[in-house]
């Protein structure tokens, strides 16, 4: 499962440049470091590059809370993390 | 001066009425244990013999608009929940989403009103007073039809679903509970044991001791259109009742939540919590997760996210910012209508919806401000009781606008910076 995607995403549009990267579990929505508009971006990205859909309305917030949750959500819609 | 205002009230006897109906709905619900569709009957006509007994709703009402609406809304959502997911209809949602909506509408706003007074006489007279509890009811019909079509609820039923919409501890002011929450409740009861069953009570003193009299005390000098006279009133004064109104409001709503919290709690419903030490927040993103949360959460959830996802896709050249920003005032200035009918409400979500922007405007333009910044405001107590300080202050003006007209509310901001 490649998730180097994902975090050089979350990286590169939410996080100030130097900082470190969170790692795979940390909280990014409920510790204020993406807020509801950024998770609009984020699935915005995930479709782009997974060529998925991603209904706002089937999926809480909190699914896109950590990397291993995005990551969870992208392989139910039938994203393919490993060749993507 | 007059009397203090009751905000988000019911007398408070009724409190007394609400929790004797709590216990003994708690324990009807333990002697009915082994008989579930019982158990989720006697739950749904407790809700309507309790609203009734208080008043909370009349007869009429009740008959000729909310029990109609409400089996409308049920057999919609059974609908619905025929083709959910990707196969959904989402005409039939539409069609759906808007009566519950309409409903309010006509209700709630006595212009609009005037306008249905042909179509709606037929039924019940709607014009003389806007239906207690019905902006509440019209969002959770929302969630309901909205979390059925996406097949995030199940196929629902008929006496969960009364028991959700009536559900006495919330029906006046929320929180707004999500159908699928509050039924694996009703399903599966948390156990409640002495010290849980304490702790609720406890909750249920706390939220009255706000009420009746941390926000009594507060409200004879609070800025709301029935206490202070503004005429006689001086630039002191003015800020005075500005901040005792911040607090009168909170103390006031956040009492009423924490009474559901804790009666619901009782009855083994866990209703969510609505508030989060809001005053405390260092900007309004996060002041807004931590006020009202039901009610932001459902902003996000049924109309930020769609409208935000809907705008990303067709203007693909605008800036983030700029797509953030119509989303965000278009989603508060909403919110501030179902506030209340006034131009005030309209321009009070404006002005949420702009402060929401400007708070990601800055947030994107300090991303690149020198580590010393960050350290400053995020990890020393001067920068974060700043940050608080400029929130607070930036809600309190939102506050005159929300509790005063438009002409009222230029003459407060004049008097607060001393140029009358």
């Amino acid at each position: 499962m490649d998730l180097e995607p994902i975090r050089d995403y979350i990286c590169r549009r939410l996080l100030r440049p130097g900082a470190p990267l969170p790692g795979d579990e940390a909280p990014l929505f409920s510790n204020g470091l993406i807020d509801s508009f950024g998770v609009l971006e984020l699935i915005t990205f995930l479709e782009e590059r997974y060529g998925i859909n991603i209904d706002t309305t089937r999926h809480e917030i909190l699914e896109f809370d950590t990397v291993l949750k995005i990551a969870r959500v992208v392989t139910e819609e039938g994203g393919d993390l490993a060749h993507a | 001066m007059r009397s203090a205002p009751k905000i988000f009230s019911l007398d408070p006897t009724w409190w007394e009425l609400f929790l004797q109906a709590a216990i003994l709905l708690a324990f009807s619900r333990l002697l009915l244990r082994r008989w579930p569709a019982a158990r989720d009957w006697v739950f749904a006509a407790t809700q309507l013999a309790v609203l009734l007994w208080v008043r909370a709703i009349d007869k009429k009402t009740l008959l000729g608009l909310v029990l109609p609406l409400l089996l409308a809304v049920f057999l919609l959502g059974k609908l619905l929940a025929r083709h959910t997911g990707p196969a959904r209809s989402r005409a039939l949602l539409a069609v759906s989403i808007a009566l519950p909506l309409t409903v309010l509408v006509v209700t709630k706003y006595s212009d609009a009103s005037a306008l249905f007074r042909g179509l709606t006489a037929w039924a019940v007279d709607l014009r003389p007073a806007p239906v207690i509890g019905l902006s509440y009811l019209a969002f959770k019909a929302v969630s309901f039809l909205v979390d059925v079509s996406s097949g995030k609820t199940t196929e629902p039923r008929l006496s969960s679903f009364l028991g959700y919409m009536l559900f006495f501890p919330t029906y006046l002011s929320g929180p707004i509970d999500r159908y699928g929450r509050f039924r694996r409740d009703l399903e599966a009861p948390p156990r409640l044991t002495w010290t849980e069953g304490l702790e609720a009570g406890w909750r249920i003193v706390i939220g009255y001791f706000k009420k009746t009299v941390m926000a009594s005390a507060v409200a004879p000098f609070a800025i709301s259109s029935f206490s202070v006279e503004l005429a006689q009133a001086s630039t002191g004064t003015l800020w005075l009742s500005l901040y005792a109104f911040a607090f009168l409001i909170y103390w006031d709503f956040s009492g009423y939540s924490d009474i559901a919290v804790g009666t619901g709690r009782l009855v083994g419903v866990m209703v969510p919590e609505n508030f989060r030490s809001p005053y405390t927040k260092r900007n309004i993103i996060e002041f807004w997760n931590a006020w009202h949360i039901t009610l932001s959460h459902w902003l996000r959830d049924y109309l930020f996210m769609p409208t935000g996802k809907a705008l990303i896709k067709r203007w693909r050249r605008v800036p983030p910012l700029a797509v953030a920003s119509t989303s965000y005032v278009i989603t508060f200035a909403l919110a501030g209508l179902w506030h209340g009918d006034g131009l005030n409400f309209l321009l009070w979500g404006a002005y949420m919806g702009l402060g929401l922007s400007a708070c990601k405007a800055w947030g994107e333009l300090t991303r690149r401000f020198p580590p010393g910044y960050h350290r400053f405001m995020f990890e020393t107590r001067a920068g974060r009781a700043l940050a608080t300080v400029v929130t607070f202050h930036f809600l309190l003006a939102g506050w005159i606008l929300f509790t005063n007209d438009l002409g009222r509310a230029t003459r407060v901001v004049a008097g607060l910076v001393g140029m009358r």
